[in-house]
């Protein structure tokens, strides 16, 4: 099943082409809800909702292309993004994994599909998109165990890390949680629609060529252990997004007037655009530098001092 | 005005030694709000109902006996400044850094933090000022910035060291990490933020004791700086940093208050599951430990620091 917020943030349930306006079904109480707080109150009533709103699946509803999708949460209690979290393409079996971190992204970033990112005036060495594949969680979890972790899922969506680089640290506030840094959607997938997030792909183009392309399998650590891992610094509650690092291979700058679109199997696709009011340029691609950066510390090389870790601007 | 939240959910205004309930006296479109969001509200309304409340009779409950909660419970976004005093020397100024907070971390005066069941170095005390916006905005200029000062409000924070490259959330994130109180002060009776003094007692023993004169970027900057990145809302919280000289280990039955001039005090407590020791002393090392930060390190390491001496649980 496949949950999206649309128009004035009404629920609509996603069947292929066409999209049915789930408003009357989860009832009055809910959509007097803030439009931020709607999606996380269907999630935690949705042992309830579920049967409710599979009874219209038939329905023919209207045309989703003829509405606006909004962000399934505009502004999720909280956002924390897994930091790195890929093998990079590189299978090491002697190398312990490395712990999960992960940092909190801002609430406030979330912009609906088809929004614009709109880089900010402060000089990064690069502006980049990470596309991840991102948790819902559905029920509360505290001090979950990884075998326990699948049984706090709500679902699944679409995000882009919006990530400035080149400042004192790599995941501050102002690294990643500018306002709009953080396309997120279409929907939300429920979980049974991705019995293992572990075997689905992440793909992510800009200007239509194909920059990001991995799938979950590289993820060092799963999604279970992500969840258990968060849980054990703090509550986890419905309608949190956590999401789970990225691969390196295939991230690359953004730049005013570009569009880009993510897509997660399982999931759907998810439009983006930017814009730069400074009008920077950086080479168009992948960025190289970080790439092999990225599988150097994979391996445990040490990078030579003074290396450049991106590709520099050129206008 | 102070205003502040107390028993089960009420908001009030403090005089003298007790509490005037004002619950009653906010507006339905106030009250029908979930509660994690009533104080944001009475902030970004807080032009109409500062009259309401001035006015306001009816009895003042004595602070005694009534139970404190965290004036804000669930800020929008909630920044901590990284290093953000001068502490002598001559270094040059950088451009501020600042962590969030998630705002399941919130506590409030009295509570007891328990900390992370997990292998850590050691969890430091941070007592800093904290700003409360009123008037949102972005590209807010500094000369126009305390404008937009709702208030201020006093945190403990509270940092684990020594913890997966001291960054990310099992540093900053824990529940009870970020304790907030004892209410908030409006901006007009605090005057200049820079002037003010900030405190921090274990058990009797001063630990932090420094001025607000000493930040790199004053609260003015601070605001100015977050507003080119998000724009600000009524409610949002910018703690403005600590001095690093006094800050030292938190640990399993001691108790930690926290002072500011004309704002108020609190304590909280804490507890620890794997009842860990460390010296309780400001931390020798820490004065150190933001050198090499500031030098560009990557953060403050783990072994900078004193390293707990653990105590099985019987």
């Amino acid at each position: 099943m496949k949950l999206a917020l649309f128009d004035d943030h009404r629920p609509g349930l996603v069947v292929g082409d066409r999209i049915i306006d789930l408003s009357d079904t989860v009832g009055e109480a809910i959509m007097a809800e803030l439009p931020r707080d709607r999606m996380p109150e269907i999630i935690a009533a949705f042992d309830r909702l579920r049967p409710l709103i599979d009874a219209r699946t038939g329905e023919t509803g209207r045309p989703l292309a003829g509405v606006n999708l909004r962000a399934p949460l505009p502004r999720p209690r909280k956002m924390l993004f897994g930091l790195g979290n890929y093998k990079e393409f590189i299978e090491l079996p002697d190398k312990p994994v490395k712990p999960i971190n992960m940092f909190t992204k801002s609430s406030r970033s979330v912009i609906d599909p088809a929004g614009t990112i709109e880089l900010i005036e402060h000089d990064a060495i690069q502006f980049q998109h990470e596309g991840e594949l991102a948790v819902v969680i559905g029920r509360r979890a505290r001090n979950v165990s990884p075998g326990e972790a699948m049984d706090h899922v709500f679902g699944y969506t679409c995000v882009v890390d919006g990530s400035a680089r080149g400042f004192r640290q790599n995941v501050t506030f102002i690294n990643k949680s500018a306002d709009t840094f953080c396309p997120m959607g279409p929907w939300i997938a429920t979980a049974d629609e991705i019995p293992d997030p572990q075997a689905t792909h992440v793909r992510l183009w800009i200007d239509g060529q194909l920059r990001q392309d991995y799938p979950t399998s590289d993820m060092e650590n799963p999604v279970r252990d992500i969840i258990s891992y968060a849980s054990h610094v703090l509550p986890l509650e419905p309608g949190d997004v956590l999401a789970c690092g990225v691969n390196h291979q295939g991230l690359g700058p953004l730049q005013d007037g570009e569009r880009g679109a993510i897509e997660i199997e399982g999931i759907g696709q998810l439009e983006f655009a930017v814009s730069d009011p400074l009008k920077r340029k950086w080479p168009v691609g992948v960025d190289q530098k970080i790439a092999a950066g990225a599988r150097s510390y994979r391996r445990g090389e040490h990078t030579p001092p003074g290396a450049p870790m991106f590709e520099a601007r050129i206008g | 005005m102070k205003l502040a939240r107390f028993g089960d959910d009420r908001i009030g205004i403090v005089t003298g030694d007790g509490i005037r309930d004002v619950t009653d006296l906010l507006p339905e479109a106030i009250t029908r709000l979930r509660p994690r969001y009533r104080m944001n509200a009475v902030i970004a309304d807080f032009t109409v109902l500062k009259q309401r409340f001035a006015s306001a009779e009816g009895p003042v409950l004595p602070l005694e006996g009534l139970k404190l909660l965290p004036p804000l419970t669930h800020p929008e976004l909630t920044l901590c400044t990284f290093a953000n005093y001068r502490q002598g020397g001559a270094h040059e100024r950088a451009m501020p850094v600042f962590w969030l907070k998630p705002a399941d971390t919130i506590t409030g005066p009295g509570a007891t933090v328990s900390l992370p069941d997990m292998d850590l170095g050691a969890v430091h005390h941070e007592a800093e000022l904290a700003v409360v916006i009123g008037k949102g905005g972005s590209h807010i200029p500094a000369e126009q910035a305390l404008e937009h000062v709702f208030g201020y409000t006093a945190t403990i924070d509270l940092n684990a060291r020594g913890i997966l490259d001291d960054q990310g959330i099992a540093v900053n994130a824990h529940e009870g990490f970020g304790a907030l109180g004892p209410w908030l002060v409006t901006a007009d009776e605090v005057g200049d933020p820079q002037a003010l003094r900030v405190r921090l007692w274990q058990g009797e023993t001063l630990r932090q004791d420094y001025s607000a004169a000493d930040m790199e970027y004053t609260v003015a900057e601070l605001i100015a700086f977050v507003s080119t990145i998000t724009a600000l809302e009524p409610g949002d919280v910018i703690a403005c940093g600590t001095d690093h000289r006094g800050i030292g280990p938190v640990q399993h039955g001691e108790d930690y208050r926290i002072e500011i001039d004309r704002i108020g005090s609190f304590s909280i407590s804490v507890t620890d599951p794997r009842r860990r020791r460390w010296p309780s002393v400001i931390d020798p090392k820490a004065e150190t430990a933001l050198s090499a930060a500031r030098a560009g390190g990557l953060f403050i390491a783990a072994a900078a620091f004193t390293p707990g001496i653990e105590e099985k649980v019987k």
